[in-house]
């Protein structure tokens, strides 16, 4: 017999578990990306906005960077934590990359006070907390020395300035318009542009669609646009459903447009007049995923031109274009519950891989409470362990936060920061 | 949504999504698939957030929506089984004296597992939420005397399952 009462009891009892403020992690974003149409792929949102010959630096724009929890990062009590030294990390780290910007989360009364966005700082050789509870993203310059940062999820504005400058938060902010993309450094650094990623979208049937026609290229400096067309050659394309368009390359005036085809086994790069002016061919390319009728593929070629990768949203593939395109190896599917970074090194990849158990929180779990344990894994384009780290927040030895990262450089351009 | 509106957003996530993913629970009893509920309430919120930026009425839409994604996704992706379930036995518990019994929270969740959606949401609705008939209702946009009729057979469902399986062990 169940009387009301029990009932009462019962439910009241059984909605009490700490797993819910584990599962509050990323709320924020994660609604606010699909609110967007982002959330549609569904792992799509570990995959950082890494495009075909991109330089080395690499942002994870967007993803489960999460940060909800009302002020800023969350936490409890105490005085907020304004800055966080670098993890202990090995004396000389093969990986090539340094994280530059993270996000933290934090749940419980009993965690720091810290910021959400967690940037590197040259000079404090500390990491600074940024202040203001929106997300916000410092991605370096391919030099180091510029920030772009960009704020709101989806974003709406964005500043270029001296990394300094930026980490001391003197700004100047331009809006972006509806369905940007968000923006990126393009690859010499002399503009920013917007993403591919809202170029495609789907009509009610599920037939790929055009969203948007044209893409922007802005002045670092001025904040002015300028539109250049999609080729008529790359919107049938799309439309075609047969290939997928990668983050295009180069300035306003010299813009190519990379496409991969749905099967995997060719990348083109088409110049503003639709001409193909280079072209890929991999053995046994990885197919396109293609959730509600967007079809995903991400390729991305690696810092020194041989090797290529392919991410379906569900596992990474690699391609050693010196060898005829052939396929080197495919990750397993774990890659799911990972962020994948692509390249961060000339012959490395980095996935940070969620090592959430159910053991979290427990007493001698060693597992932070937030069930969020990141492991940063380096692999060769074998994607064979070259190294593992974990990142570990010094100010929170119990484990009440959760961090995220969002943007690498160079660990040469940023000595002193986390690398894994 | 703008960087305030966002960061208004952000706040009404922060302060609230807590009580909607522990409701969500309840109705799925998984938290994976509570948070995906929440998500999915929440994104359609953010779309709307223009319009309903006041916390209350954010609130309510954002509970409204869990609740209707319950029910559709329960009916769209396992009807088989809730097929299965929903034909309670009618036939009185076995236990005599209620008072001598308490049932074991465990054995309650599972026989709330086990109602159809659309009773589980009003077990949910009038015991964790303690709304009026008229309120659940209206969060799931039926009218009383439905309410009231799924009220009556989910209580009667969870009190033969779980009368059930104490007279099993007991056996």
């Amino acid at each position: 017999m169940v009387t009301e009462q029990e009932l009462r009891e019962v439910l009241t009892g059984a909605a009490d578990d700490a797993a819910a403020e584990t599962y509050m992690l990323g709320l924020s974003d994660r609604a606010l990306a699909m609110a967007e149409g982002r959330g549609t792929r569904r792992w799509a949102r570990y995959a950082p906005g890494v495009a075909v010959g991109t330089a080395f630096a690499v942002a994870g724009t967007f993803g489960v960077l999460a940060l909800d929890g009302g002020s800023g990062g969350g936490g409890g009590g105490g005085e907020r934590v304004a800055s966080l030294n670098a993890p202990t990390m090995a004396t000389n780290p093969a990986a090539q990359s340094a994280l530059v910007d993270f996000e933290v989360e934090c749940l419980d009364k009993g965690a720091p006070k810290m910021a959400m966005d967690w940037v590197w700082d040259p000079e404090t050789q500390q990491y600074h907390g940024v202040d203001g509870d929106v997300y916000t993203a410092f991605t370096p310059s391919p030099d180091g020395k510029r920030a772009l940062v960009v704020q709101g999820m989806p974003a709406v504005r964005w500043a270029v300035a001296g990394w300094s400058d930026a980490v001391a938060g003197r700004l100047t902010f331009h809006d972006l318009g509806a369905l940007s993309g968000g923006v990126r450094w393009t690859t010499d650094g002399a503009e920013v542009t917007n993403g591919a990623d809202w170029i495609t979208g789907a009509d009610a049937t599920g037939k790929p669609v055009v969203m948007d026609d044209s893409v922007e290229f802005y002045d670092p400096s001025t904040g002015a646009a300028r539109s250049v067309h999609l080729p008529a050659a790359v919107i049938d394309r799309i439309t075609s459903g047969q290939w997928v368009l990668q983050q295009w390359q180069g300035d306003h005036d010299s813009v190519v447009f990379p496409m991969a085809s749905v099967s995997g086994d060719r990348v083109e790069w088409l110049d503003t007049g639709g001409k193909v002016v280079r072209t890929v061919t991999v053995q046994n390319g990885l197919a396109a995923t293609a959730p509600k009728g967007i079809p995903f593929l991400q390729t991305a070629t690696s810092p020194d031109g041989r090797f290529l990768t392919e991410f379906n949203a569900t596992v990474v593939a690699t391609f050693d274009l010196r060898a005829g395109g052939r396929r080197i190896a495919q990750s397993s599917p774990d890659v799911q519950r990972s962020y994948y970074l692509g390249w961060t090194g000339d012959h490395e990849i980095t996935l940070a891989i969620d090592e959430t158990g159910q053991d979290a929180g427990k007493p001698g779990s060693g597992v932070p409470k937030t069930r969020h344990d990141l492991v940063y894994r380096v692999l060769g384009p074998d994607l064979k362990v070259i190294e593992e780290t974990k990142f570990p927040l010094p100010e929170d030895p119990q484990g009440h936060c959760a961090s995220w990262p969002v943007t690498w450089a160079p660990k040469t351009q940023f000595p002193g920061a986390f690398v894994p | 949504m703008d960087i305030e509106e966002e960061r208004r957003f952000r706040e009404f996530v922060g302060a609230r999504s807590k009580a909607l993913l522990q409701t969500a629970y309840l109705l799925t009893g998984d938290w994976e698939h509570s948070r995906d509920l929440v998500q999915g309430a929440l994104a359609s919120l953010a779309r709307r957030w223009g319009q309903l930026s006041d916390p209350a009425r954010a609130e309510a839409y954002a509970r409204k929506a869990v609740y209707h994604a319950h029910v559709d996704k329960t009916r769209r992706l396992s009807w088989r089984r809730e097929r299965s379930t929903a034909a309670v036995p009618d036939r009185p518990a076995r236990d005599a004296d209620p008072a001598d019994t308490v049932a074991d929270r465990d054995e309650v969740m599972e026989a709330l597992r086990q109602l159809p959606p659309g009773q589980r949401a009003v077990v949910v609705l009038r015991y964790f939420e303690d709304r009026s008939d008229a309120e659940i209702a209206d969060v799931l946009g039926v009218s009383t005397g439905t309410v009231r009729s799924q009220h009556h057979k989910a209580l009667k469902a969870l009190r033969v399952t779980v009368s059930t399986r104490e007279a099993e062990a007991a056996w």
